[in-house]
Parts: C-alpha cells; structure tokens; sequence
C-alpha cells in the first residue's frame, strides 16, 4: 500500500482529498505547512510526497528545495498558480509533477499513480519515458529536455517527435506520421509534413542545418537517429 | 483596480474550488446507495460547481491574458484535425447536423492550438445554443491570401448592426432575458484576446441569411499560415 505525505494548509481540502486517496488504496499522512511536512518526512519516509506551493511556515519552494537537499523522494507539488513560469520552475526545482488547483482527486489519483510507476522504475529510462542522445521524452508529463533544458514543444510537435523516436533508427514515410500524429483519417494530406519537420527542427536541434536527431531519407520520410546514443525505449 | 480584486478573489476560489469539487467526487462515488432525490441535488450541484470552476478559470485566463502573462506557445497547427476536434467534443452529446466545407490542402496556420481550439469549441457551442436544432452549423475553411479563414456559422437570432460593436466586450450578454442560454459573457471576449496574441482575429458578420425567420451569424478566425523557407525543408 503506498504511503502518500500530504503537505498542505488547507484543512477542508486535506481531510476530503486523504479520504478520497484511502479509499484508492493508499495510505496518507498529513502535515499542516513545511517545517512539520520535513519532519514527517524524515519519520516516516513516504513513497511519494503531495506538497502545496502557498503555506505559512516554509512555502512549498523552501520545503522542496530542503527535501532534495536530503532526498529523491518524488513530490508533486500543488498549487493555485497556473503560470507556465511556476510550472518550469517546479521542475527546475526538482518537482516530478505539478497539478493546478482546482484540480479533480480522479486526475490527482492518475498522475500520483503515474509518478510512482516511474519511481518504481528508479528513475530510469522506462516505459514512460523516451531518451536518446541527451534528449529525454516523459510520455505522461508530455515534456521533453535536451540535455537538462526543458523544451516548449506544441502538442502536434510532442506527438511528432514521439512518433520518430518510437521507430529509432527506421525511416518513417510521411503517412505513417500523419496516421500516427492526425489519425488514419488525414492519412493523404502528407503535403505539409515536411513543414511540421522543419520547425521541430526549430526547436529541438542545437544546430537545425546539421540535425543531430531527425534525419531527411529523401523521397521516403525521416529518420530519429543519434550517433552518440543507445536506443530509444 | 477593479480587475485586480476580480483576478485576487477568483485566486482565492481556487483552493475551495478544489475541496467542493472533490467532496462532491468523493460523494458521487456513493450516488449509487442515495435516494433518488439526494441523488439529483448531488448531480445539479456537480454541475453548477464545474460551472463555477470554468468561469473562475475564465477569469483568471482574461486576468492573465490582461496582465500579459498568459503563454502563448505557437507553432504550426493542421486546421481541419483541429477544427473537427473542437466540433466532435462539443457536439458529441447532441444531434446536431455540422456543414462542413473545409477547403483541401489547406495549410498549416502559426497558432497556439490548445488556446485556438478552445476559442473554436467555444464559437460551436455558442452557434449550438443560439440555433434550433432543425438547422445545421456551417463549419468552414479555407486560405485568403497569407491567411487561413476559419468561421461558424449558425441560423439563430443574429446580432443588431448595433450591438456588433461590443459583442465582444466583457460580461456583454445580448440576451438577458429567462429564455436567454446560460452564460457569463466572457467566451468572445477572452476568444478575441486570445487570437489576437497568436497574431490573428476574430469578427462577426450577421445577419447572414435572407430568410428573416433565419437570420444568423458568422463568427470568423483569421490566422496567419505558417511561414518557412521553402529552400530549407
């Protein structure tokens, strides 16, 4: 049964959200604000840790920043602020997810579950995760990082480049693309394929001219392949 | 100043938000065991609180759209996968007949897709709720120029030469009388705003048809097509 430490102010919220998570299946303790959230960390070493970004006593920054000072512990912060700014620097800070308020306790169960699962697998590249050549996929965050950096990629440019990645080292027609990203649907629209390419490019080569990642096959499609990398899994 | 309290006190909702909508999860979880009248409140009460939670959202979306802070993240966007998307969530419940003329080839448009296709789900549930449904939508597409021109069409009531000039205001509602489709007045508002920080527009030509029992409107999106250098793909 894993054990979940819920760190956040808001009594009402606690106590339904610690129902709601028992009745899932896991175990949870609370803490009101950080100092004591640390210290029921350090007592009861939990699986994961659920932590609110605005308290009195060590705001959910301090708290985090304290927790990797001493743990990989993963935490998933909440928070009522939405910005894309605060999402990034969730993660830079060391955050392995990050959930708006008002958010449902069904999406909240699927993501702590999803964060497990990935801890489980120590961190590793694994099922929900994609990496090759310095550049890292996580499927269900829907992020990508190049050696370290997050990368702001649309979610057509995601599905695109998971689609290459997938097929490591194979080329893959255009319609296969448009099947894969669009649906079988759009299959013969592949006229514009050629542009969604060139601005991933864009954004997730260092040098788009000399593309270390995605590679033309011309007159057959493209090709994910680094020559500095193990496989993609 | 008045903005200001409107963004602070829809920050605040956010955490109760949370904790209301949760409670009634953690409560529906149970619907089945009820009677059948605790049953119904539960469900109108689910409803009117999701209600609620969307329109603190959109407020919170117009205070950062206001204040600049809201990300937009472009990048090359295929309009007939997007546009369909937006009609098949919105109009998956109904029986409502859709017209479809989206031009071929079109290509891709420079915009933010998850921003585009709500203001598109959100001009087809407005054509739904302002039109009988013995009348079509009229969803079309198709390039003008450097642009791509996306519109809805409905046979609803149409809107006064008048009163086109501040359809698009904030809290403006046309109708207010008990007949008139529930609403907060901020969809074309925050719709405008938020095409025109992808570099496109939004009008409204009406009353569109001849028969005066008909008279109707059309809302359309102006986006830029994606520019790339043809010597580099």
């Amino acid at each position: 049964m894993p054990a979940l430490l819920l760190i956040d102010d808001d009594k009402g919220l606690t106590q339904l959200l610690s129902e709601y998570l028992i009745g899932q299946g896991f175990t949870v303790r609370i803490a009101e604000n950080g100092r004591l959230g640390l210290r029921a960390m350090f007592e009861r070493h939990p699986d994961l840790i659920l932590l609110d970004v605005t308290m009195p006593e060590k705001d959910g920054w301090e708290t985090l920043q304290r927790i990797r000072e001493v743990s990989d512990q993963p935490v998933i912060m909440l928070t009522a602020r939405g910005d894309e700014s605060d999402i990034l620097k969730g993660f830079s800070q060391g955050a392995d997810d990050y959930v708006t308020k008002p958010f449902s306790f069904a999406q909240l169960t699927a993501r702590i579950r999803a964060v497990l699962a990935r801890s489980a697998q120590g961190g590793a590249p694994g099922e929900g995760t994609l990496s090759a050549g310095g550049l890292k996929v996580d499927l269900s965050l829907k992020r990508v990082w190049r050696d370290g950096e997050i990368l702001s990629l649309t979610p057509t440019e995601f599905k695109l480049l998971v689609a290459l990645m997938r097929r490591e080292k194979e080329v893959v027609s255009p319609e296969d693309l448009v099947r894969e990203v669009w649906g079988a649907q759009y299959a013969n629209e592949t006229g514009h394929v050629r542009r969604y390419i060139w601005h991933l490019r864009q954004k997730v080569e260092l040098d788009p001219e000399n593309p270390r990642y995605i590679h033309n096959e011309r007159g057959y499609g493209y090709r994910f392949e680094t020559s500095d990398s193990s496989s993609a899994r | 100043m008045k903005s200001d309290f409107i963004s602070l006190v829809s920050h605040e909702l956010r955490a109760p938000l949370t904790a209301l909508n949760g409670g009634l999860e953690l409560a529906m979880q149970s619907a089945e065991t009820l009677p059948p009248k605790a049953r119904d409140i539960l469900e109108i009460m689910t409803a009117e609180s999701r209600r609620l939670t969307d329109f603190v959202q959109s407020i919170l979306d117009v205070s950062r759209l206001e204040a600049g802070k809201m990300d937009v993240a472009p990048g090359p966007v295929a309009v007939r996968p997007l546009v369909e998307q937006a009609a098949t969530v919105v109009l998956a419940s109904n029986q409502r007949d859709v017209d479809w003329h989206i031009a071929k080839n079109l290509p891709p448009i420079w915009a933010d897709e998850t921003y585009l296709e709500q203001v598109i789900r959100n001009l087809i549930r407005n054509a739904d709720k302002y039109s009988t449904e013995e009348y079509p939508i009229h969803i079309c597409a198709s390039q003008q120029g450097e642009q791509v021109r996306i519109s809805i069409k409905d046979h609803g009531p149409g809107i006064a030469p008048e009163d086109q000039s501040h359809i698009f205001d904030r809290f403006t509602r046309l109708q207010n009388d008990e007949r008139a489709p529930s609403g907060w007045g901020l969809g074309l508002y925050l719709g405008q705003k938020l095409v025109a920080a992808q570099q496109g527009s939004l009008n409204v030509d009406s009353p569109l048809w001849d028969d005066p029992r008909d008279p109707g409107s059309e809302f359309y999106i102006l986006m830029p097509i994606v520019q790339t250098p043809e010597d580099e793909l």
